[in-house]
């Protein structure tokens, strides 16, 4: 967009206060999980700790089982990236390069999946679960990996059916014309091709399951199998004014995924905002 | 021959797709519905069939029909308004040639990949009447010695929960407002330059008119989401101060899960679809009659 250079500083100038706004919770989180037991109950807020404690990111290990809940929290999601990928990768195959009746149809119920909202369905995924035996015990995980998976496929469909349409048919009907099968034109042509496409999907599936809120709150059975996502919050009465200890942790369940995300950011981005607009 | 080949390959390759969503989306879907006309037990299981008692029941509540569908709508529409206003102004700052552009826009991401609960966690915290952070700042800058209970005065919690509502909605639409703007041919622009269109009037003949499309999916995205956003509210206030802060999904959660009244959870769900529905069909005839004129 060509614009002058009065223009552009309106926009900084507009754009600085929403930056600032975005970056408070964070650098208070940070200045939080760094302050001592007495200055984070002080009545007067200094974003610069007097005497910085990073000892409290390893208090929070001993002050609750932290260390299980990032267990489960990975348990869950990796569990999460394996069925979106065992789903996705065949799904968009056939979406994208095989020729077949009602394929426009399968498309379009895959990707109305995304317009529903998992908390609608809680109702009776709570009430099924429960009959199969699911939420009891360690079985909570297959519940949420499955929960989590069905939610995270339209967009990896989505975004791997765009990837293959990119390549050339060609370049796989060499493969066939070679002697290979239609399974290994496409694990050995092309996947390795999609590499950026098979990467955000998967990178895609670990976000949505690590963060996710409504399932794991009412699908988890008991204290241990507790994801970060419901721990974390349930701190907030539990551990009194430990703020500290509070904030060290959201610190450390978010830093993973915000690395992951910006990693992919581009391809990710790419996929989402195409999905909107076309 | 080949056809048919390809036809039962993508059966199969298609079938442990279709096997996950049918049995997490598609049967849950009309469970849904089923049950929500059917007695239910204290289990959520659907008995007799035939019965409007559970949307009885809730149209006898007077906590649902007059203060959480309101407030739901108030949350809605609020956040929906607050979220693209500022949205399309960050996006077309991050249209511009900015120095530290590509940092910039990263920072404006950052809420996105951050879990709604642990920013609903922080908030929660930075809110606090006497240990939190927002509350230290006014008095550290002698603003107020008695700063508010953000989060204790239904006012107050409400306006607080729709602030953190915006926050986490801007990163997701501005980045599709983004998309929508740099699809702008420059030419366009260069040409009402040329004809001397002041910056305004190039925003509201050029960039307002070709957007259209892509506020529209904007808006309804965003309505679809914020009317079933859930986490926020449930870890900030969790409804409360006296259900002043509840929107239909957080109510749902709390009568159905909560307090195993399956029944009347079950109506709150269909009725929740039935206003996503009206509103997809409302906008794709305005998207429709949209694509129409432009031919």
């Amino acid at each position: 967009m060509i614009s002058s250079p009065g223009q552009r500083t309106f926009f900084f100038i507009g754009l600085l206060p929403l930056i600032v706004i975005i970056l408070l919770p964070y650098a208070m989180m940070l200045s939080g999980a760094l302050k001592s037991p007495a200055e984070i109950v002080a009545p007067k807020f200094r974003f610069i700790p007097e005497s910085p404690q990073p000892g409290n990111f390893v208090e929070v290990f001993r002050a609750m089982p932290l260390g299980r809940f990032f267990l489960n929290s990975t348990i869950i999601a990796i569990g999460t990236m394996l069925v979106v990928l065992a789903c996705a990768i065949p799904a968009a195959y056939a979406l994208g390069r095989l020729r077949f009746p009602g394929r426009r149809p399968v498309l379009f119920a895959i990707l109305t999946t995304q317009m529903f909202s998992p908390i609608v369905l809680i109702i009776a995924l709570f009430s099924q679960f429960t009959g199969y035996g699911l939420l009891e015990g360690w079985r909570c995980y297959i519940a949420l990996i499955i929960a989590n998976s069905a939610w995270a496929l339209a967009f990896g469909t989505w975004l791997l059916t765009g990837y293959f349409a990119t390549v050339p048919r060609e370049v796989e009907e060499a493969a066939l014309i070679d002697g290979c099968s239609r399974w290994q034109a496409l694990t050995r042509v092309l996947l390795p091709i999609c590499r950026p496409g098979v990467v955000t999907t998967m990178i895609f599936a670990f976000i949505t399951a690590w963060n996710e809120f409504v399932f794991a709150l009412t699908f988890v059975p008991g204290d241990q199998f507790r994801p970060l996502t419901v721990a974390i919050p349930s701190f907030i009465g539990q551990y009194g004014a430990q703020w500290q200890l509070l904030m060290a942790a959201a610190l450390l369940a978010t830093v993973p995924v915000v690395v992951m995300f910006l990693l992919v950011e581009k391809h990710l981005v790419r996929g989402l905002s195409a999905g909107a607009i076309k | 021959m080949k056809q048919r080949r390809d036809t039962l390959l993508a059966l199969a390759f298609l079938a442990p797709a279709a096997l996950l969503l049918t049995g997490v989306v598609f049967y849950p879907i009309l469970q849904t519905f089923y049950a929500s006309v059917c007695e239910v037990d204290r289990k959520g299981s659907p008995g007799a069939f035939g019965t409007l008692k559970n949307f009885h029941d809730l149209a006898a509540s007077d906590v649902f029909t007059r203060e959480i569908i309101p407030q739901t709508l108030v949350w809605t529409a609020v956040v929906v308004v607050g979220t693209m206003l500022i949205s399309m102004f960050v996006a077309l700052a991050l249209n511009e040639h900015l120095p530290g552009r590509r940092l910039l826009r990263a920072i404006v991401l950052l809420p996105w990949a951050t879990s709604l609960v642990i920013t609903a966690a922080i908030y929660t915290w930075m809110l606090h009447p006497t240990q939190g952070p927002v509350n230290g700042l006014l008095r550290a800058w002698h603003i107020t010695d008695t700063p508010p209970a953000w989060l204790a005065r239904p006012e107050l919690a409400f306006a607080s929960v729709i602030a953190v509502g915006i926050w986490v909605s801007i990163p997701f639409t501005s980045t599709v407002l983004l998309a929508g703007l740099q699809a702008i041919p420059d030419d366009l622009y260069e040409a009402a330059l040329i004809d001397g269109a002041s910056a305004w009037q190039r925003f509201r003949a050029i960039t307002l008119p070709l957007l259209r499309p892509v506020l529209l999916v904007a808006v309804v995205l965003n309505v679809i989401y914020v009317f079933n956003s859930f986490p926020i509210i449930w870890v900030m206030t969790e409804g409360g101060p006296a259900n002043q802060t509840h929107i239909i999904v957080t109510w749902m959660y709390k009568i159905a899960i909560r307090e195993r009244e399956f029944g009347q959870g079950y109506a709150m769900a269909v009725i929740t679809f039935a206003f996503l529905l009206v509103f997809a069909v409302v906008y794709s005839w305005l998207f429709g009659r949209e694509e129409v004129d432009r031919l």
